[in-house]
């Protein structure tokens, strides 16, 4: 029986992954998602995106690590990954911890990231004003 | 499940390169090369009608939703519109940095406007896969076979395989046309 990591890349290796597949593993999968996040760029963007798709807690703090991630494109996936998590009905109690998270990315140098970050904030709509120190970062984003 | 002999008449699939990002692995060219390959075993002539880079640094990573045919993301449609010199019903690949989610393409396009995106990460066949797909083929399983869906990267064959009913498929798109003697 091949282990979660095999799995998981054997998915993460078609052309056209088919992520239901690595979404229904569910919370199991977690802990070698959160593995993959430091590993290569890609294989970390699509491990991230997983994490986005399952209402964990667990997943946040697998997308908070994407979120400090050095290379672009896992922050990007990131940004992307709290926007799908943030919309799950189960996730509504951790919306400030999603904000705190996508804060730092909406002002990124990296133009993707701020894409996916500025979705995100779309989907955190109450927290412009509940977090207090987003009144005094999205303004200086929109600059 | 045999391939047939190459069927006549020649048909021509007329596409066009956008780059926004140019591919990490194997290069258009050898992407091309690729694609001529193996729709050359179904009788169908690639023609590669242009290439123009686009400067669109919001679209290099386009979002792609589920990557299902007839779906598309607010990301597609405007990366999609960028058709300029492209007359209607042409096939425009265009090349990205990454998808959301991670891909490797996706042929998934707007009514009306055909291609696919291909990312970075690309294989040497993924492009023609794409094409496949634009043209209506679907995934199936086995290392000889262009449109296998555990990843062309695990293609063993130089063409891969198109089978009778996948040329039949590919001959009757109305994205292909009689070549011109």
């Amino acid at each position: 029986m091949p282990s979660m990591r095999e799995t998981l890349l054997s998915i993460f290796a078609a052309d056209e992954p088919d992520y239901d597949r690595a979404v229904a593993l569910g919370t199991a999968a977690l802990p070698t998602i959160a593995e993959m996040i430091d590993e290569e760029p890609h294989r970390a963007a699509a491990a991230v995106y997983v994490a986005g798709q399952i209402p964990a807690h667990e997943s946040l703090e697998v997308i908070a690590r994407a979120a400090r991630r050095e290379h672009p494109l896992v922050r990007a996936n990131a940004a992307g990954a709290l926007r799908d998590w943030a919309t799950h009905p189960e996730c509504a109690d951790d919306l400030d911890a999603a904000f705190e998270i996508v804060a730092p990315l909406l002002d990124d140098a990296d133009p993707s990231v701020r894409k996916f970050a500025h979705r995100a904030l779309a989907v955190l709509p109450a927290h412009g004003s509940a977090v207090p120190d987003s009144r005094a970062t999205i303004p200086r984003l929109r600059r | 499940m045999a391939s047939i002999g190459v069927p006549s008449p020649e048909l021509t699939l007329r596409f066009h390169v956008r780059i926004l990002s140019e591919p990490l692995h194997y290069t258009i060219e050898e992407m091309v090369g690729a694609a001529r390959r193996v729709f050359a075993t179904a009788g169908i002539r690639v023609e590669l009608a242009s290439v123009q880079h686009l400067d669109r640094p919001s679209l290099l990573m386009v979002e792609i939703g589920r990557c299902v045919r007839g779906a598309v993301t607010e990301d597609q449609e405007r990366l999609f519109r960028e058709r300029d010199g492209v007359p209607e019903g042409e096939i425009v690949v265009y090349f990205v940095l990454a998808t959301y989610p991670e891909s490797n393409g996706c042929a998934a396009h707007p009514p009306g406007r055909p291609g696919a995106v291909v990312a970075e990460t690309a294989t040497r066949w993924t492009m023609a896969h794409e094409l496949g797909h634009v043209l209506g083929l679907g995934h199936v399983a086995g290392r000889t076979r262009l449109m296998i869906g555990a990843g062309t990267e695990w293609i063993s064959k130089d063409p891969p395989d198109l089978v009778e009913a996948e040329i039949s498929e590919l001959r009757s798109s109305p994205l292909l046309r009689e070549s011109e003697v």
